[in-house]
This record gives C-alpha cells, sequence and structure tokens, in this order.
C-alpha cells in the first residue's frame, strides 16, 4: 500500500516547514526509519525519517519549497504499484474513460493525496472547532496519521488563523536594496515577536542592582568549577537560578493566558536567548528551581553548543515559562526586552559596571547592574510585576539568599 | 496507624464478622487446621471450631451450592475457592443458581453468600492456576464483583460484601496477600460500586484494579519524571461499577488507557472503554482509548514467559508516553 509522507509538525507552535534537502531521489529504495529528508522548522532542522520502506515513487514537494505542516510532500510505494499521484499533470479526461467517475477518483487521483471531505481528528478536536467555527478541514494536526488534536485546534485558535485579510504584499516596484527571501528562522522571529508585541500589552519595569556579592561569588564558583572541568559559571546561569527561585515564589509571573484562563506553571522552565549569525534561538533549562548552579551551567552549555550548532531537538526549545535575554557583553544597560509569547514576562539582563555608589554611607567602586523585565499587562499588574522584580534584584544583592 | 498483610486484613475481616453476626461461618478447601492455601484463614478455627470453619471436600460445585442454599435458608456463608481458575467448576451452582434466585422467587429469596478466591498470575503456578476470571462473574446480572487492591480495601470491601444481601465474588491477587498496607482497628466498610482517585493527574487516565493498581501507580511515578501527569484510578468494584468517577476523570483528562492482567480479548477492559465512549466523555477525548491487558494466550509456567503475558509497570509507561507523544517521528526522540 502507498504511505504518502506528509510535513511533520516537529513542535507545538511549528506551523509550516521548509524541505531542505531531500537525502533519496526518485525511485530510490527506502527503508523504514531511515533519513529521508531534512526540513528546516520555524527553530532548528530536523532530519525526518521514512515512514515506510518501499520505492520513493514521487517527491511532491521539491527542496526549497515550503509548506503547511501535514502537506502531503512524497510517496513511498513497492515498485509497480500505482500509486495516486501517478497521474498528476495528466487531464482526467486521458485517464479515465467516459462512464467513469471522474469527479471523486479523478480529483484525488490528480494528486490530491488526502480524501476530501474526511478530516482524521479527535472527538474533542471536534467539538471545540464547531463550538469556535473553526474549519477541521485547515487545521495542520499533529496525531498519528495527521490527527488532528486538541492542542491543534488551541494552537491554530491562538494564532488567530480562523479567518481575516490575507498579508498585504509589499510594494516591489519601489527600492533597489538587495532581496533576500526570508529564513524560515527569520520569518518564525518576525512572526512570534508581531503576535507578542501586538498582542500582549508590554509594561517594561527597570531598576539597578548591586551585584558587587554576585560577582565575588561567580568569580569563586567560576574558577571552582573549570577547576573540575566544568563549562564554568556565568551571569546568566546565576540569573537562571534567581529567576527560578523568584518564579516559583511569583506565580502569576510564571503563567500564560490560554483563552479564557491562566495557566500556571508549577516549575520554573527558564529558556535563555541565544544569538546566532542568521537569528535567534531560546532553549530551555528545564526545572531550573531543582538545578544545581553547575546544573544549569552545564545543561546551559550543552544548549548553546547544540544551538550554534544546530543540534537543538524540539524538547530543547519548547515549554520555556520565562525568558533571559542577556546583552551585558554588548555593554547595553537597560533595555525592553519583548516578551516571548505565550510566556508572561522576560528579563533583559545589562552589563556588569563599576560605579562609584553609595554603599554603608559612603561613596564606594560598587559593581552594578540594570535588569529590565517586560511583562504581559493581560496576565499580571504592575504592582505584582514590581515585586517579582524586586525580589529578583534582592536575590542578586544578596546571593547567599539562594540557600535559604 | 498499624500497618498490616492484605492477608491479615481478609482474616480480620472473616474474624470480625464472624464474632459480630454468628450467622457468618466459612467453608473450603483446607481452610481450617491447614489455614488455606494462602494461610489467609490459619488460626481461625482456634477460635470459632470446626463447624463455622468447615474443612470440605475437594468438589467447587458442593462448596458453592451448599453456600448457595446455607445463604437462601438465612446463613451468611462465606466460601473460600482455592484458586479461582476452580470457579469454573462451581460456576452452574453460582451462575444458575445464586445469582438467579433472588429475581426468579420475585425478590422472596436473598442470597448472602460471599466467594472469596486467589487470582491472577506471578507465582509459576501456569494455566489452570493462573487466570483472572472476573470477567465471565461481571456478565452475570445478579452477582457483585469486587477487586481490592489494598489490604485497606480487602478488609473494608469483604465486610461490606459479608453484610450484603447478594452473592458476592471478591477477587483477591495472589501477590498481593503479603503486601502492606495501613489498616484502623476498628470496624468499618468499603462501599461496593465506588472507585477510588488513587493519584491525580491532569494528561491521562490510567484505569485499573487489584495488583495493576500498584504498577499503573508505580508507572505514573516514572512518567511523572517526563513530565506526563498520570491520574490512577482504583475500580475496587467491578459490578456495580462506578461509571461516574470514570467518566469525570476522562473529561478532565482526555485520555484513558484500561490496565488488567486478563487476557484483552472480551476482557472487562472492553467494558470500560465502552462506557467512556458512550457517556459524555467522549467529547473529551483527544486520543483513542488504549487497553494494556495480558496477552490472548494461557499463562505459561516459563517465569519470563509468564511475566511477559501479562501487563508490567513498563507497559503501562510505554502506552502512556506512546498516548502523549505528537505522532510525526524524528530522529532525534527516536
Amino acid at each position: 500500500m502507498a504511505t504518502e509522507v506528509r510535513m511533520p509538525k516537529l513542535g507545538m507552535t511549528m506551523e509550516e516547514g521548509t524541505v531542505q534537502v531531500w537525502f533519496k531521489r526518485e525511485g530510490d529504495p527506502v527503508q523504514k526509519g531511515e533519513p529521508l529528508l531534512s526540513v528546516l522548522t520555524d527553530k532548528i532542522d530536523i532530519e525526518v525519517d521514512a515512514p515506510a520502506s518501499g520505492i520513493l515513487r514521487k517527491i511532491l514537494v521539491p527542496a526549497g519549497q515550503t509548506v503547511p505542516i501535514n502537506t502531503p510532500i512524497a510517496i513511498i510505494a513497492a515498485a509497480g504499484e500505482i500509486v495516486p499521484a501517478d497521474n498528476a499533470g495528466t487531464g482526467p479526461a486521458e485517464t479515465f474513460p467516459a462512464g467513469t467517475d471522474p469527479t471523486g477518483e479523478a480529483a484525488r487521483r490528480a494528486g490530491e493525496v488526502a480524501p476530501q471531505g474526511k478530516v482524521r481528528a479527535t472527538p474533542v478536536a471536534r467539538r471545540l472547532a464547531a463550538e469556535w467555527g473553526l474549519d477541521l478541514a485547515r487545521i495542520p494536526g499533529s496525531g498519528p496519521k495527521g490527527r488532528v488534536t486538541r492542542a491543534d485546534v488551541e494552537a491554530f485558535a491562538a494564532a488567530g488563523q480562523g479567518g481575516g485579510p490575507s498579508p498585504v504584499p509589499g510594494d516591489a516596484a519601489t527600492g533597489s536594496g538587495r532581496r533576500v527571501p526570508l529564513s524560515g528562522m527569520r520569518r518564525a522571529i518576525a512572526e512570534r515577536m508581531s503576535l507578542s508585541a501586538f498582542t500582549a500589552p508590554h509594561v517594561t519595569l527597570t531598576t539597578e542592582a548591586d551585584v558587587t556579592d554576585l560577582v565575588r561569588l561567580r568569580t569563586t564558583l567560576n574558577d571552582e568549577d573549570r577547576r573540575h572541568g566544568g563549562p564554568g559559571i556565568g551571569y546568566l546561569d546565576l540569573f537562571v537560578r534567581i529567576v527560578a527561585r523568584a518564579l516559583l515564589e511569583h506565580p502569576q509571573m510564571n503563567a500564560r493566558l490560554e483563552g479564557d484562563e491562566l495557566v500556571l506553571e508549577p516549575e520554573a522552565h527558564v529558556g535563555v536567548a541565544v544569538a546566532l549569525p542568521d537569528g535567534l534561538v531560546v532553549p530551555v533549562i528545564r526545572r531550573a528551581s531543582r538545578l544545581s548552579l553547575g546544573a544549569i551551567a552545564r545543561e546551559r552549555h550543552r544548549l548553546v553548543q547544540a544551538a550554534r550548532s544546530g543540534a537543538l531537538r524540539p524538547d530543547d526549545v519548547h515549554g520555556g515559562t520565562f525568558t533571559i535575554s542577556n546583552l551585558g557583553a554588548y555593554e547595553i544597560d537597560a533595555f525592553t526586552p519583548i516578551i516571548n509569547p505565550p510566556q508572561c514576562a522576560i528579563l533583559g539582563m545589562g552589563r556588569v559596571v563599576e560605579k562609584p555608589a553609595v554603599h554603608g554611607g559612603q561613596v564606594a567602586i560598587r559593581a552594578l547592574m540594570a535588569l529590565s523585565l517586560s511583562f504581559d499587562h493581560r496576565i499580571v499588574d504592575g504592582a505584582p510585576a514590581a515585586a517579582f522584580l524586586q525580589r529578583v534584584k534582592q536575590l542578586a544583592e544578596r546571593p547567599e539568599l539562594l540557600h535559604l | 496507624m498499624r500497618e498490616i498483610t492484605y492477608a491479615q486484613a481478609v482474616r480480620e475481616a472473616l474474624a470480625e464478622e464472624m464474632r459480630r453476626d454468628e450467622r457468618v461461618f466459612l467453608m473450603g478447601e483446607d481452610i481450617g487446621v491447614y489455614g488455606g492455601a494462602f494461610g489467609v484463614t490459619l488460626g481461625l478455627i482456634d477460635e470459632f471450631g470446626p463447624e463455622r470453619v468447615m474443612d470440605t471436600p475437594l468438589s467447587e460445585a458442593a462448596i458453592i451450592g451448599a453456600a448457595a442454599g446455607a445463604a437462601v435458608l438465612g446463613m451468611r456463608p462465606v466460601a473460600e475457592v482455592q484458586f479461582s481458575d476452580f470457579l469454573t467448576i462451581g460456576s452452574d451452582q453460582l451462575v444458575n443458581q445464586a445469582a438467579k434466585m433472588r429475581y426468579m422467587f420475585g425478590g422472596k429469596a436473598r442470597v448472602p453468600m460471599v466467594v472469596r478466591t486467589p487470582a491472577g498470575s506471578g507465582t509459576g503456578a501456569a494455566a489452570q492456576h493462573s487466570q483472572s476470571l472476573e470477567t465471565w462473574f461481571m456478565h452475570i446480572p445478579g452477582l457483585k464483583v469486587v477487586a481490592p487492591a489494598t489490604p485497606y480495601d480487602a478488609k473494608g470491601l469483604l465486610k461490606s460484601a459479608i453484610r450484603d444481601d447478594n452473592p458476592v465474588v471478591v477477587f483477591e491477587h495472589k501477590l498481593l496477600y503479603k503486601t502492606k498496607g495501613q489498616v484502623p482497628e476498628e470496624d468499618y466498610t468499603v462501599p461496593i460500586g465506588k472507585a477510588a482517585v488513587r493519584r491525580e493527574g491532569i494528561d491521562i487516565t490510567v484505569i485499573a484494579t487489584s495488583i495493576m493498581v500498584l504498577r499503573s501507580l508505580a508507572a505514573a511515578d516514572r512518567l511523572a519524571e517526563e513530565g506526563i501527569s498520570v491520574e490512577v484510578i482504583d475500580l475496587r468494584s467491578l459490578r456495580p461499577l462506578d461509571a461516574e468517577t470514570i467518566v469525570k476523570s476522562v473529561c478532565k483528562t482526555g485520555r484513558a488507557v484500561v490496565v488488567h492482567e486478563a487476557n484483552k480479548f472480551a476482557g472487562f477492559g472492553g467494558e470500560i472503554v465502552g462506557t467512556i465512549v458512550e457517556s459524555e466523555a467522549f467529547d473529551y477525548l483527544d486520543a483513542p482509548v488504549v487497553r494494556v491487558a495480558g496477552k490472548d494466550v494461557p499463562i505459561p509456567y516459563n517465569p519470563h514467559l509468564e511475566r511477559a503475558a501479562v501487563p508490567q509497570e513498563e507497559d503501562i509507561v510505554a502506552a502512556c508516553r506512546s498516548l502523549m507523544r505528537q505522532s510525526p517521528r524524528w530522529r532525534a526522540l527516536a
């Protein structure tokens, strides 16, 4: 039996994927489980295995083309077996003599692999789609054989894809600049940042922390960790720890908005923004409040390496409940980070800089650092968000409190 | 609270009910001086004597038939069937007599009898001494069927069974007899027909009885480490079935796994699945309902095959994982 290969959904937020490379050519034999193609998602590149053994009879989507998830991209079948795409391009009238059913059968044979009118969906997905007035057939399914699940309907609704106008095309006649097509990652960033900026009412709070003690602690721990062969402890690691602690104490900051409900996450999964030559990824350090600093540093090191070598797995980038963006290395003080949706807030770390400051009634040289917190005012109000940032500042100024 | 074994809990229920009600008496093979094949009735003959702790010939038809007759005449017998496999021999008396009399005499006959019996595999007792036949008796109107998983329920459900005016079959699992748990010393009962939520969760409802409750809870612990939150329902009673608890839970989680030791084909898992999909929970299902059950074979003697023939913790973990996994397989997770 012919097996169609579909654009897989490789992450909760993935809506389309780009075929990067076909590892096989049409007519090549393939074994179930061997790499068949690589797909560029909005976040990472992934090799996709052949779902069945047979001959790669038809490549429906060539390399370089971007299609929505669940779109048929190839057909694997036995040699000699008639596959639906065999007749693609030839007219139905030629293929089917008069008297056969040209409408249903011919239409399907002419490249339309999925049977029309039947959508594979779970009962709850059907109910929600009906309640929300969504066309189930337009919702990409992530379940087995493209089955639409509850999460798919919710993601579709959350992405506002129920209808609305199509994007306005740019004015191609003007301008003489070089035109570069957006990479998948660039496009993902564009979509997600717009979504966040235009749906979540942002408020950014800034404060300055005296991190003199934290600097000392970091130096000690860094030396010790390196002496034991660790990757070394950075300020980012310390702030992952601090933020994870503060999030558990301020659960509304660890929440996301889902329809009419707030989802309060019991664990702090802290994402860290990692800059790449052509964009940015936010791998996630899971259950960060339960990890030692050394463990956080090792995991951060692994994730950064994986991000730079393109080896992040879907699980590495999903499920974050809060994000930290560190621009300290660029001598930035405060900035207004954009929230990583659907999270509630993001912390911007500024540079650590020595300045004259009043300390114990004296002007002294102290290490100071600006902290910027952007939060979604739909989820939380100014005072509780400020209290959260105050707690972060307190833990940064007196890191010994982390032992409590 | 003190901890005692499942076997001790059963023995306490029997002793306390015999002290409370002189109509209660025991019958079974080698239950007197020998104390029963699994030692459950050990010592009871010393307190209650051979008239109330009665050794019988090796005839399950006679044991169950005599119990049914005694029950109709006003006694409250508790019959032990040494291995639940032997219920097949006594099932004419149980199915055609005990279960029918109350109906056929227009409600004028009552049949307050209990059949206790050790069930299940795991002891190397091979195909004729290891079955899980609860579904056979669940199918019979007029019988009640319970399968306690904990010492607390073993005592409380047996007391309810003895006080019930209908025939009740109590399946005790051989591997549970030595498990320990908290059991109060004061009198209490566990109502027949009421399930217990042993662990709350939001992703998957696992529905089990008897020893499969313990394996499901162990599986839930492991799955929790992977971020999968499993709710475990211990049915306790198979007939009457607590559909309300099941449906409510599945409405919450949207996914259900039914676990039983009996082989899958025509096992009670099918009944649970039917109950779910016929109910309002249907509109909340986000995945096919899955059964994790025994293989469709007689229980093998070889201990490795015996283990492989019935669900283990890892089988439950695997079923739950595959329910949660999104479909496209990618190499990173393979």
